[in-house]
């Protein structure tokens, strides 16, 4: 069977290459059949990629331990859905997984037979099928998930059980989803930029636009999973720690987010068309970067196993595409020097605004990413330029700090134009600047006094204490508040919208849906980045503490004996004043056999926050624990507001696909 | 007229490029460390007070002291040749052991003892890792 | 597992080489 799979992916490889050189050569001569052919074999190797994926889904369910992967993703004990998920459980299986998505989305969209399309969907698939090219390549030698080992180990290492959790089996295939969708626009790109635009390509445009949705759709879910596993099972009580792995899925997601609006506002006679295409590429190249950047420790980070192997592959597939983009872009400006530019909308400033905006921090968190290798390298030459001794020369990590700095004011200015773009585009500026104030300063205060009736965690109670703490919050300068008065500012716009006679159609709504999801959730993120609120401290049973407003009682630390465990549990009440609000149970377990700790954390949640506690430390006598305590105040919002984000997602896809269904009638 | 247009776009470039700029230097600056193994470190021992840093190595067997009534605690982070004392306050990863890799994050004290306000270990499976 | 090789290559080899063999009756692409 590991035989089979791996004539499959080997098969797979020739299939591709075989696609890209007879698509090329079929364009070329225009020739239909060598074209159609192309398409055939790009069926034909996504057929190989099923088959090899349903190969190693029979050795992972077989516990078949001589493959490699099998022995280091699965053991005998393992519950039989993670045997099933085990599939993407390594960065093999994952890519396998990943490639198929590809295929299969390339072959929905481009490995149609309608003749109008054929040249564009040739154009297309050559780039899509390089692509699986280098994977493939990658996929036969350095990471095969067929490997034998020497020794067939009798039982495996099986999974950790922190991974043991339904959100992190279903986190790596959303993203995967996402990320192998945006290939769509990504070949898209390609059509556009070799097959000249002409009126018969607005299908295929809008098809495009509908992948791009698609992708970001699930992009979005899956790194809010991600986001929602970390805060549930980690134990620190964060949700995001700008670590390589997960900036590498959030760079392609604020490109793609500009690439959306781009779409909306595509004109192909202006200055949009140049960046739908170019985002289109460069979101797709973040996507194979995020993957080299996490599979091939090029960053030396807690994630970094510094493998080498392959991995260079990543960049020389980028190098290729961006050289043969930029040729393109070359010989298309060449040949349209001649025509007269198009003025472009009023909307269109915007959406390059947007653009720029989202470009830029996704530059920057780039580079702060990259900065321990591109300042060991700069180290390099500084070092062979120069022979004084000076400050210590090493290469530079960057906290999480840096990055929270970055992204909080340019968070603030998308926020901003999310509020000011409705106003500015129907009116203008100097019709508007007064009720944009007005709004803005009606929204302050109304979103100020909702947040102090909610945010009784963090209030302290009695009115001289009320004002001095209000005093304290408005003058502490901290981000949090001109994020809620710009959200604030955000809401009422919308709800303005809501409530006018405009012409409303499930678009309408879906895209106001999202920006309403996307303003609460900065609510989220600010009061708890803002506001939380942190201790630890050392218990024994009977003992209390205190935090904001709660008292917390330690009433008895119980020892369970398990299989293979042995966990200790603290019964822990919650008083506020005089009242029992809550009784929480936050345990530790140990592992006797793989000699882990595993903390289970408990969590009271209200809309107002979170009271998170975890404990951190049980001593020897097991009379002893380390409880860490922490408030995240309007925490809940973020998880409310990417689901109101989903919503209004699903909403304009829907109405995408219902306006396909009309053109396709009327046709 | 041409030149005039040129003019403002490389004037609002160089503003918003010097802005921005500045800008990502200053959150830079106050968040940087260097990343050092702990033979290099010790080499550099001398030069090191000002500067945060960041150390992998070792935790060595027999080093740790964990006082959870205080809530710190203490090893000794070993490098092939050297080896520096780590004091530590703070919350510590579940996977935290004798004999495991981990990166400490802080500062050196005027007792050339490394105060760590950071612990991070390296995660088993090859998967996301949980970061203090 | 030798035949189900065979097998998977012959298919796709088929598929692959079939639309090369018939005649090729199509109108010609337009001119773009």
């Amino acid at each position: 069977m590991s035989g089979f799979g791996n004539f499959a992916l080997l098969l797979a490889l020739f299939l591709s290459g075989y696609a890209v050189v007879i698509d090329l050569l079929g364009s070329l001569r225009r020739d239909p059949g060598l074209i159609k052919s192309a398409c055939n074999a790009t069926v034909a190797y996504m057929a190989c990629l099923s088959v090899a994926m349903i190969a190693l889904w029979v050795l992972l369910v077989k516990s078949d331990f001589a493959v490699i992967y099998v022995a280091e993703h699965t053991s005998r004990a393992l519950p039989f859905p993670y045997k099933i998920s085990a599939l993407w459980a390594g960065s093999a299986g994952s890519l396998l997984l990943w490639l198929w998505f590809q295929a299969v989305f390339l072959v929905i969209v481009y490995c149609k037979s309608e003749f109008k399309h054929r040249s564009f969907s040739a154009n297309a698939r050559m780039m899509a099928n390089l692509v699986s090219v280098f994977f493939l390549i990658i996929l036969n030698s350095d990471k095969n998930p067929f490997e034998l080992s020497k020794v067939t180990p009798v039982d495996g290492a099986g999974l950790n059980p922190l991974l043991q959790h339904p959100a992190m089996v279903l986190h790596p295939p959303i993203l995967f989803v996402g990320y192998a969708g945006f290939l769509i626009t990504f070949a898209w790109a390609f059509g556009q930029l070799k097959t000249a635009p002409d009126d018969n390509s607005l299908p295929l445009l809008k098809q495009a636009q509908r992948w791009a949705i698609f992708a970001w759709l699930f992009l979005t879910g899956g790194i809010v999973l991600g986001a929602w596993w970390a805060y549930e099972e980690l134990g620190w009580g964060g949700y995001w720690a700008w670590d390589p792995v997960e900036n590498s899925s959030l760079l392609p997601w604020l490109t793609a987010t500009a690439l959306l609006h781009c779409f909306r506002t595509y004109n192909r006679r202006s200055s949009i068309a140049t960046w739908t295409v170019l985002l289109g590429i460069i979101t797709f190249s973040l996507c194979v970067f995020g993957r080299f950047l996490t599979k091939y420790g090029l960053v030396s980070s807690v994630h970094a196993f510094p493998n080498p192997g392959l991995g260079i592959l990543h960049v020389v597939l980028l190098i290729h595409v961006w050289v043969i983009a930029g040729a393109l872009m070359l010989r298309n400006y060449i040949r349209k020097k001649n025509e007269t530019p198009h003025a472009g909308i009023p909307s269109h400033r915007f959406v390059i605004l947007n653009n720029w905006l989202l470009l830029l921090l996704a530059l920057v968190i780039f580079v702060g990413t990259l900065f321990p290798f591109l300042s060991k390298v700069f180290i390099k030459i500084i070092e062979s330029l120069s022979t004084q001794a000076g400050p210590p020369r090493a290469p530079i990590t960057l906290a999480p700090e840096f990055f929270t700095k970055i992204t909080a004011p340019g968070g603030l200015l998308l926020l901003l134009l999310i509020g000011l773009c409705p106003h500015l585009l129907r009116r203008g500026f100097n019709k508007s600047w007064r009720i944009i104030l007005g709004v803005i300063a009606f929204a302050g205060a109304l979103t100020i006094w909702l947040l102090t009736c909610s945010l009784e965690t963090v209030r302290p109670s009695g009115i001289s204490g009320t004002i001095g703490w209000w005093g304290q919050w408005l003058l502490s300068g901290s981000p949090a508040i001109p994020c809620f008065i710009l959200s604030g500012f955000v809401l009422v716009n919308l709800l303005a919208d809501f409530a006018k006679k405009s012409p409303r159609n499930l678009r309408w709504y879906g895209a106001r849906i999202v920006h309403l999801g996307v303003a609460v959730m900065f609510i989220g993120i600010a009061g708890s980045g803002g506001y939380a609120m942190e201790k630890t401290a050392a218990l024994r049973v009977g003992d209390k503490t205190n935090i904001a407003e709660y008292e917390l009682t330690l009433n008895d630390l119980k020892v369970e004996y398990g299989r293979n465990f042995i966990a200790v549990a603290a019964d822990i009440s919650v008083h506020k004043g005089d009242k029992l609000i809550a009784k929480l149970k936050p345990a530790r377990a140990f592992y006797s056999a793989s000699r882990k700790n595993v903390s289970e954390i408990d969590i009271r949640r209200t809309l107002a926050g979170d009271l998170y506690l975890a404990l951190t430390e049980v001593d020897n006598s097991r009379k002893l624990i380390n409880l860490l305590i922490m408030i995240k105040p309007l925490i809940n919002w973020i998880w409310i507001g990417s689901f109101v984000m989903v919503l209004g997602t699903l909403a304009v896809l829907l109405s995408s696909f219902k306006q396909k269904a009309i053109t396709a009638k009327e046709n | 007229m041409k030149i005039k247009m040129i003019l403002k776009i490389l004037i609002g470039v160089t503003v918003i490029g010097g802005g921005l700029g500045y800008f990502t230097f200053q959150a830079m600056q106050s968040s940087w460390s260097y990343y050092y193994s702990v033979d290099e470190f010790s080499a550099n021992i001398s030069d090191m007070n000002n500067y945060s840093f960041r150390i992998a190595g070792r935790v060595k067997p027999g080093s740790v002291n964990r006082d959870l009534q205080k809530m710190n605690l203490t090893f000794t982070l070993a490098g092939t040749k050297t080896e520096i004392p780590v004091f530590y306050e703070g919350t510590v990863p579940d996977n935290f052991t004798e004999d495991i890799e981990v990166v400490v994050e802080g500062r050196l004290d005027e007792n050339k003892s490394f105060k760590a306000k950071t612990l991070m270990t390296k995660c088993e499976s090859k998967y996301k890792a949980k970061v203090e | 597992m030798d035949y189900l090789k065979w097998i998977l290559l012959g298919v796709c080899v088929l598929f692959v080489i079939l639309p090369l063999l018939t005649k090729r009756t199509d109108k010609t692409e337009k001119k773009r």
